[in-house]
């Protein structure tokens, strides 16, 4: 187990991760301006919390960890909010440095608004590719066969909105894949 | 290695190979080579993967984030280091002024001791998160041309002020205050008049004032609006004022 504590400094987790969560934080709260304000929050936190680093390979689960939970947090507390749809007028203003993939945007985030947020979660992160399955379950708190089998139901889920963008992949349904995998995972 | 058997290994087939033991991987690419309904359908699979993957993380990161995630660290720490540097003044300041008060009480017993200036000494505890504070980040990102407006300096509890920041609308640097009471929070954007204000939220103005949002108005440097977003009702509880 490699040893970070104080030697990180948050400006290098800052300059390493800060894309990353953007992106984590705008798929899971579908808002450009509750990401940023997620992942300054989630910096906040960390630099608080950076001695307690004990193992610089799981910084990014670190990480993930803490925004998810302030997203959390904000979730139960805002669930009887009325809000003004100001993040509606919100536009990330940064040119994108590669072609953007045929699936469309808002597409893609209404039917990932769809799924709960425990489906969500680990679809965004399997994509993301940054933890293991067994990280992911750790994230999550639950059982790796949990997490594989909301991860098949999500990407099921998005197949079927997105279907004809997907021309030829994922022939076979999502809940094949999740009968496989409740089968033997 | 049977069709079921590749199968249940298939979704750590999926993850680059680096969730497979060896022998499970040497064992699954021998059954793919010979299976071609196996073979079809992790290809699928993996194309599948390819395109939803690379569709989710085709998020665009907005220009500056970085720059404002360390602004706003720095500030942190140095209105933490502020806060202590000022608590620390104090008590020395409270420790000196007892000693004096001590000595001139033994030295001039009975005489009229000098009069102890209360605020001055209370000033010295310098406060986190004042409006006064809040002026000086606005000053210094944008210097003449954001201030803080006077309703909302006088109005709003500042004790309740859990962190601000900058937001990029539609390009426009706005600064954003949150406050925070129990599990409520309440943002409150500034946008310019004359500078920048969105046609959404001149619409909301007409439909939902006075509840939300609220627009302040002028206060003699210019014409201003504070968009509250918060829950309707409990965005009163923030803006008594302080005591």
């Amino acid at each position: 187990m490699k040893r970070a504590g104080p030697q990180i400094a948050v400006a290098e987790l800052v300059e390493r991760h800060y894309e990353m969560l953007y992106r984590y934080a705008y798929r899971l709260s579908g808002s450009a301006a509750d990401a940023e304000d997620l992942v300054q929050e989630t910096f906040v936190r960390a630099q608080a919390k950076l001695g307690q680093v004990r193992d610089a390979e799981r910084v990014s689960a670190w990480l993930f960890s803490i925004l998810r939970n302030l997203y959390l947090q904000r979730l139960r507390s805002e669930r009887q909010a009325v809000i003004v749809p100001l993040e509606d007028v919100v536009e990330p203003c940064e040119e994108p440095s590669d072609p953007l993939p045929e699936i469309d945007q808002e597409l893609l985030q209404a039917a990932l608004n769809e799924l709960p947020e425990s489906f969500r979660t680990p679809l965004i992160l399997f994509y993301f590719d940054e933890l293991s399955y067994r990280e992911i379950a750790e994230e999550m708190d639950l059982p790796i066969g949990t997490v594989m089998s909301r991860l098949a139901r999500a990407k099921g889920h998005l197949r079927a909105r997105l279907q004809p963008m997907l021309a030829g992949a994922g022939s076979s349904s999502g809940k094949d894949m999740e009968r496989r995998q409740h089968n033997g995972v | 290695m049977e069709c079921k058997a590749a199968q249940q290994l298939f979704p750590y087939y999926l993850r680059g190979t680096r969730e497979l033991e060896p022998q499970e991987l040497e064992a699954l690419e021998a059954h793919l080579a010979e299976c071609s309904a196996c073979s079809a359908q992790i290809q699928s699979e993996m194309k599948l993967d390819a395109q939803l993957g690379s569709a989710i993380r085709a998020v665009i990161v907005p220009k500056g984030l970085r720059e404002r995630i360390i602004s706003r660290l720095q500030l942190r720490r140095g209105t933490s280091v502020r806060r202590w540097v000022g608590l620390a003044g104090a008590l020395v300041a409270a420790c000196l002024l007892i000693a004096f008060g001590a000595y001139l009480v033994s030295a001039n017993r009975g005489a009229a001791l000098p009069p102890i200036d209360v605020n001055d000494l209370s000033g010295s505890l310098s406060q986190a998160r004042t409006p006064d504070q809040i002026q000086e980040w606005l000053d210094y990102r944008a210097p003449g041309s954001l201030w803080l407006p006077g309703k909302l300096r006088d109005e709003w509890d500042f004790n309740l002020l859990d962190h601000y920041y900058v937001q990029y609308v539609d390009g426009h640097a706005v600064p954003t205050l949150v406050f925070r009471k129990d599990h409520h929070r309440t943002k409150v954007y500034l946008f310019q008049q004359g500078q920048y204000e969105p046609s959404s939220v001149a619409e909301q103005f007409r439909t939902q004032e006075p509840q939300t949002p609220w627009k302040l108005g002028g206060d003699g440097l210019g014409e201003y609006t504070a968009v509250v977003v918060g829950e309707r009702g409990d965005w009163r509880t923030f803006s008594q004022p302080a005591r």
